[in-house]
């Protein structure tokens, strides 16, 4: 699949403003003045804001855009489109009442901390629901997103923290989830990674049982769009390298920053991370194959 | 509405293509461009027709395989246009409720006013049968020509789809899937029809009809190698047999 550049910054600071909503929801962020409050949550908001901007420049008609919160009840975009603005509603009262009152209610954070993951959780079901892509469609695809958003939101908050308290906190639980998101990536990298569509241009075409079928002349002389939209095989020569380096930089480089204790590569950490996350989505759908491409001579 | 029908009517409109008689002359897909364009949506467009990298938004698509056994080899032309499936997977994905399965024949179609151009429903389509126009950015794809078939104002020999009408060997029939007594699911009962991608789950109605075994594909080995016995070396006498020696004497 073509990976587009408007939909690798959509899923994945999206994924990082959620992940960072389901922190503050669950009160793990320390403010020293109630402006802080404003800001962290403004960090947060314009993350997952930016994100689905991001997104719109992916359509065809971006105007249109709100006809995407109708059909939540069949279409996972559509669910994601309303999770993701009831998300943000729910993540400004909580921020409102906050400062207001100057105490957080934790009915409200925990509804924050659970919308924003539901969220995450419909991003990657639009995708790891299409069964023409076997790499997606697994089920372990949606726990990588949630996870990964997890983890980018916590060393955001680990970040802030040192600024806030100038001192490491929360090492130990950060190193936790930074492998656990770790582990989770590597699984669905040997199992879903592997997994084939049990389709083949024999089957696609149906002509098996005379032979095996390969093609002889393709309908066109040029690329069309399918084949531009889901041919997609430049990545695949580098696909092991750029596995390696998004690996280094989205949890290897945070591990050994946090566990230094220098206060500056602490800082530096969500910066890394999150480019180490860019590389991961871009992977996503550079090394996804689609069925379609069995019609033009390709067997997975 | 993007949930597929709760209650659909048991009539399924679709096609039976035979690829025994199809002759890959790509006339349906050169009429269904034509009828398309000129139909109730945007125009089908193109992107530098007459130059270098042309792109378009065509409906229909011939593909040519070549079917090989160990002893022989075996050239099949496939048109492939959207199955307009029972299940369709373009339908349930769509976020706006633009994509759409009629609930009166089974036809899928676009509403191209809602549609965003996301191009989710392409994605989720096993057989690559929509394509975003390049021009108007909303997704096309086959209509089953809804605007002739149920159009009093043309004859009725015309009131199928433009790609059936215009087939020039006949391997291309239209009419309902759903009915077992239907011309075209009698034909597919003789003739073994079958399905694109049954794994893929999405029970399309568009049925493909295999090719008949070809009776010089079942030369036996001793001819096969007779032939090409005879192939390597042409027996040639004369002038021309000399001309052949002394250049094969060259090198």
């Amino acid at each position: 699949m073509r990976p587009a550049w408007s939909i690798i910054v959509f899923t994945s600071l999206s994924g990082l403003g959620l992940g960072m909503l389901f922190w503050f929801g669950l009160g793990f962020v320390t403010l020293t003045q109630p402006i802080d409050l404003l800001i962290f949550s403004g960090l947060a908001l314009t993350a997952v804001i930016g994100g689905l901007c991001s997104s719109l420049l992916h359509l065809g008609h971006p105007e249109r855009a709100f006809r995407a919160l109708s059909q939540w009840r069949s279409s996972w975009l559509s669910r994601e489109g309303v999770f993701a603005v009831v998300t943000v509603g729910v993540a400004c009262l909580y921020a409102m009442i906050w400062f207001t009152d100057g105490q957080r209610s934790a009915s409200i954070g925990m509804l924050l901390s659970a919308f924003s993951m539901i969220t995450v959780w419909a991003t990657a079901m639009i995708y790891g629901s299409l069964k023409t892509i076997a790499r997606w469609y697994h089920p372990l695809t949606p726990w990588v997103y949630v996870s990964l958003s997890i983890c980018g939101g916590l060393v955001a908050v680990v970040a802030w923290e040192q600024m806030m308290s100038g001192s490491p906190v929360l090492v130990e639980l950060t190193t936790g989830v930074l492998v656990l998101a770790f582990v989770v990536k590597v699984i669905w990298w040997r199992r879903a990674g592997q997994s084939g569509s049990g389709s083949t241009p024999e089957s696609a075409t149906g002509l098996g049982a005379m032979g095996q079928v390969d093609l002889l002349m393709s309908p066109h002389t040029e690329e069309n769009w399918l084949q531009h939209e889901m041919g997609f095989v430049v990545a695949r020569k580098h696909a092991q390298r750029l596995s390696q380096i998004a690996v280094v930089l989205a949890f290897l480089l945070p591990l050994l920053a946090l566990w230094s204790g220098v206060s500056w590569a602490i800082l530096a950490i969500p910066f890394v991370h999150f480019v180490g996350i860019m590389i991961e989505r871009w992977l996503f759908f550079a090394e996804a194959k689609h069925v379609v491409t069995l019609f033009y001579g390709d067997r997975h | 509405m993007t949930m597929l029908p709760e209650n659909p009517s048991p009539k399924k409109l679709g096609l039976v293509i035979d690829l025994d008689i199809c002759v890959g002359c790509h006339a349906c897909v050169v009429n269904c461009k034509e009828w398309n364009t000129g139909s109730e949506g945007a125009p089908l467009s193109d992107i530098n027709a007459y130059g270098a990298e042309q792109s378009g938004s065509w409906l229909n698509r011939i593909h040519t395989f070549e079917v090989t056994t160990e002893k022989t080899a075996q050239v099949v032309h496939f048109p492939k246009s959207c199955l307009h499936c029972t299940d369709a997977p373009c339908v349930t994905v769509c976020p706006t409720g633009a994509s759409y399965k009629r609930v009166e024949d089974g036809i899928v179609l676009v509403n191209e006013d809602h549609c965003i151009g996301c191009g989710l429903c392409a994605w989720s389509c096993p057989y690559g049968a929509r394509e975003m126009d390049p021009v108007e950015q909303v997704m096309k794809k086959c209509t089953l020509c809804v605007d002739r078939i149920y159009n009093e104002n043309l004859p009725e020999e015309d009131r199928v789809p433009a790609c059936v009408r215009t087939c020039p060997t006949g391997a291309r029939a239209f009419g309902d899937l759903g009915d077992p007594e239907s011309e075209v699911s009698e034909m597919v009962r003789e003739r073994g029809g079958f399905d694109l991608m049954p794994e893929q789950g999405t029970a399309p109605v568009n049925k493909y009809l295999p090719p008949r075994e070809k009776q010089h594909l079942i030369a036996s080995d001793a001819q096969a190698t007779e032939t090409q016995a005879k192939n390597q070396a042409p027996d040639v006498a004369g002038f021309w047999g000399w001309v052949d020696s002394a250049l094969a004497k060259l090198g």
